[in-house]
Formats: structure tokens, C-alpha cells, sequence
């Protein structure tokens, strides 16, 4: 519990920065702006996701490790089989806020950085010539795409997860 | 072979920020032969828990140690299965992945276990039914979910079973369909079996030997208070007889009575 608060602890300490705030930094390392714009994106994506893991594995009880440990699973077999798997809600709960991280920082770098082609640099393209319109039909529609990933996709995984979950999440933490 | 032996004991907890230290155990013995069942009953608070948290490897003793065939239990890589007083399956398998879980994972490292049809028979003996095979964890009551449970242990014939009050959420009725179904187990591959309920009627039910452990002050070690004999290997356990056999009735009379005193001195040490 110690080294997992420790770590939920530094990643949520990095999560409070915002992303955009390495752009510059990533800019002056990265060979290209375009990969400066990957990088700040997948930090921007990772964090959440990366806490939401570390959380939800800290949440699992021990003696659901030692009875898969008993059951015959592998190291990899507990991990990857059983801890992350009884970490789902938690984790699906970290991806549903990546994705909307992910799309923040994504739109937010490319109307920075010039690199040619994107829904940032179509939105700054559109404010160099003051079409108000195509500003917000282009942000609704990043909006409209997240919106139905999150609804059809993750929202429902989530919800089953929770379902399931539940009753057994309840017995965990008796 | 094949004994448990629990030699020179010793376990304390980390020290607390009062600087004293809870004492487990101390010198503690214990034997258990091959394919013996051992109930092991107390007062609350005794140490029953702690003993079978031992025994399975999940706290290291700093004195003595716990043997399996003459080894340390750890080095024996005895097949052991442990049911917990909650709930371990998971969500995310029916109830019919969950018992093929062990026997699956255990089957792939070449030992012999339950194949389907014996997880099906185990099911229905511990009264879980077809139609509730396919289910998931959260749609079972929790009886069920226990039954589920000790399914799941049996299937994959361990050869060390411990229980740590695995029917204490069960009605009367399912209680006692979950005792004949662990009898039923022990027969037909002999596992040893440490059991620790506060139920005298299933430790009188599925004892060899109860070791009753007496009341424990804070901070002090637990001790054994009598190992008392129960109804023999031989003698055969039926739903419907044997809580009528004098025989039992009388095993229940003599675990009750020291029970009974140790429960008051439990009473008296906390006040």
C-alpha cells in the first residue's frame, strides 16, 4: 500500500500539470514539432490512465491475489488475468477521462504548433480568416466524436463493469 | 507423510506506535496427519484465523516454522486451497469458470483434477443447480456465492484444504448440504483439511480432531486449550443420520462444555 501511494501519489503530482505546460520543453528536445505534438498528447492521455491503473490495482484485496495465487495462476497469470481484471471499473473509469484529456491537449497543441494538417490547425486556419462558424462546427464536432466514444463505447463498458463488479467490490472491502 | 506439522511457533505482529508488540504464538505445536480433518474452534479473538494464515505461507513466522511431507511448507509446493471468510471469485467468470479456474490452471501443470463432470457433481451437491452455471457472481445470493466458492477449492483437489469459516453465511439447510459435499470430497481423494468454524455442530460433524484453543489476553500468545477426538475416518456422515447419532451427539456435548468456558473467559479477559 505504501509504494502504491507513493506512486498514485507522484503520477497525481505530474497529472496536475497541464499538459500543454512541456510543449515548449518537448518542443526544443524532439527532432520534429510533429512529434513534440505526440509526445505532449500521449503525456496528456497516459497520467489519468496511468492513476486510474494504480488506484485500482491498490483497491484490489490481497486475498484475491493469494487465492489466484492458489488457483494456480502464473506471475503473469495475476497480474494481467486477475488484478487487472478486478481493477476494470477503476480502470475504464481512468480511460473514459484520457480520452477527453487526449482530445484537450491533442486540439490545444496542434493550434500551437504548425504541423500542416489537424482539427487544431483547421480551427487556427479558420481564425487567421475570422470564420466564426467553421470555429464552432469544427470544436463541436471534436466535442460530438468524444462524446460518442465515451457514450457507445466506454460508458457502456463501464457500466457492465460496474454491474458485475458490484456486489463482489461490496464482499471486497467488508 | 504427508503430515502437517506446525513446530516451535512463534509470530508476533509488527510493533505498534505504543512500542508493544501483539504475541501470536510462542512455542506453538501442532500435528496433523495425511487426510486428516482438523476442526479448530475457540473463542473469538484466540488466534484460529492467524493459525490458518500460518499454516498457508500469507504470514512468515519469525520462530519455527509449518512443514508439509518434511518440508517447509513453502518449499513443498504442497497444492493447497484456501476459502476465505469472504468473498475471492470473480466477477468477471460464471459460476462454472470460476470452479474450472483452479482445476484448468492446475490441470496445465500436470496434475490430476476434477474434470467437468466432477465440477458439475460438486456443484449440484453443494445445491447450486444448472440453470445457475452460467450466471455471474453478482446475480447469486451470497450462500450461493460461498457454495460457489467451496466448489471452486474442491475441484481442484488440493491436497491441503483450509477453511476459515466458509458456511457462516448460510442457512441451516445449505450449512449442512455444504458439510456432507465437503465430506463427500474428503472421500473420495483424501485432502487434510484444517477447518476453523465457531459452529460446534459442524466442528462435532466434520472433525477427526477438534483442537479447541482457549481464550486469549491482548498481547498474548494463544495457546491450545484440549485436542478433543471426533467421529472416526471410518464412520460414515449423512445428511439425515448422523445429527441424530449418539455418537455425534456426544462430541457436540464435550466440545460445547469446554467452549463454553473458554467463550467465558473471553468475556472476563474483555471486560
Amino acid at each position: 500500500m505504501g509504494e502504491s501511494g507513493a506512486l498514485v501519489g507522484t503520477l497525481s503530482f505530474l497529472d496536475s500539470i497541464p499538459s500543454l505546460a512541456w510543449l515548449p520543453l518537448l518542443l526544443l528536445m524532439a527532432s520534429s514539432e510533429a512529434i513534440a505534438v505526440v509526445v505532449v498528447t500521449a503525456i496528456g492521455g497516459a497520467l489519468p490512465l496511468a492513476i486510474a491503473i494504480a488506484h485500482g490495482i491498490s483497491q484490489v484485496p490481497r486475498r484475491i491475489e493469494l487465492s489466484a495465487k492458489l488457483l494456480g495462476a502464473s506471475r503473469r497469470g495475476i497480474w494481467f488475468g486477475v488484478m487487472l481484471k478486478a481493477a476494470r471499473p477503476a480502470i475504464l473509469a481512468g480511460l473514459r477521462s484520457s480520452v477527453y484529456q487526449v482530445a484537450r491537449t491533442l486540439v490545444g497543441a496542434e493550434v500551437i504548433v504548425d504541423v500542416g494538417r489537424g482539427l487544431g490547425q483547421l480551427i487556427e486556419g479558420q481564425a487567421q480568416s475570422a470564420q466564426l462558424g467553421g470555429i464552432v462546427a469544427t470544436a463541436a464536432l471534436v466535442g460530438a466524436v468524444v462524446a460518442l466514444l465515451d457514450t457507445y463505447l466506454l460508458r457502456r463498458l463501464l457500466d457492465d463493469a460496474e454491474l458485475k463488479w458490484r456486489t463482489e467490490r461490496d464482499s471486497w472491502t467488508n | 507423510m504427508d503430515e502437517l506439522i506446525v513446530k516451535e511457533l512463534g509470530f508476533r505482529f509488527d510493533e505498534r506506535k505504543d512500542g508493544k508488540q501483539d504475541v501470536l504464538f510462542e512455542d506453538f505445536h501442532l500435528t496433523i496427519g495425511s487426510g486428516d480433518i482438523v476442526v479448530v474452534t475457540g473463542p473469538s479473538g484466540c488466534g484460529k484465523s492467524s493459525l490458518l494464515n500460518l499454516i498457508a505461507g500469507f504470514y512468515r513466522p519469525q520462530h519455527g516454522q509449518v512443514q508439509f511431507d518434511d518440508k517447509p511448507v513453502d518449499e513443498a509446493r504442497v497444492p493447497t486451497a484456501y476459502i476465505f471468510q469472504d468473498s475471492t471469485l470473480f466477477p468477471w467468470l460464471t459460476v462454472a469458470e470460476n470452479v474450472a479456474y483452479g482445476a484448468d490452471h492446475h490441470g496445465r501443470q500436470g496434475r490430476e483434477v476434477g474434470n467437468k463432470d466432477e465440477q458439475v457433481l460438486l456443484l449440484e451437491e453443494l445445491g447450486i443447480e444448472k440453470q445457475h452455471h452460467g450466471k455471474y457472481p453478482h446475480e447469486l445470493s451470497g450462500g450461493m456465492k460461498q457454495r460457489d466458492e467451496v466448489a471452486r477449492a474442491l475441484a481442484y483437489r488440493p491436497k491441503l484444504l483450509l477453511m476459515d469459516e466458509p458456511f457462516r453465511s448460510l442457512d441451516e439447510q445449505n450449512r449442512k448440504k455444504a458439510q456432507v459435499a465437503v465430506y463427500g470430497a474428503w472421500k473420495r481423494y483424501k485432502p487434510t483439511i484444517v477447518f476453523v468454524t465457531h459452529s460446534v455442530i459442524e466442528a462435532a460433524f466434520l472433525g477427526h480432531r477438534i483442537v479447541v484453543l482457549k481464550a486469549r489476553e491482548a498481547m498474548r500468545p494463544t495457546k491450545m486449550r484440549e485436542t478433543l477426538a471426533g467421529l472416526g475416518p471410518d464412520v460414515a456422515r449423512d445428511y439425515k443420520t448422523t445429527y441424530l447419532d449418539p455418537n455425534y451427539l456426544d462430541v457436540c456435548n464435550r466440545i460445547l462444555a469446554i467452549l463454553r468456558e473458554e467463550v467465558d473467559a473471553q468475556e472476563q479477559i474483555d471486560g
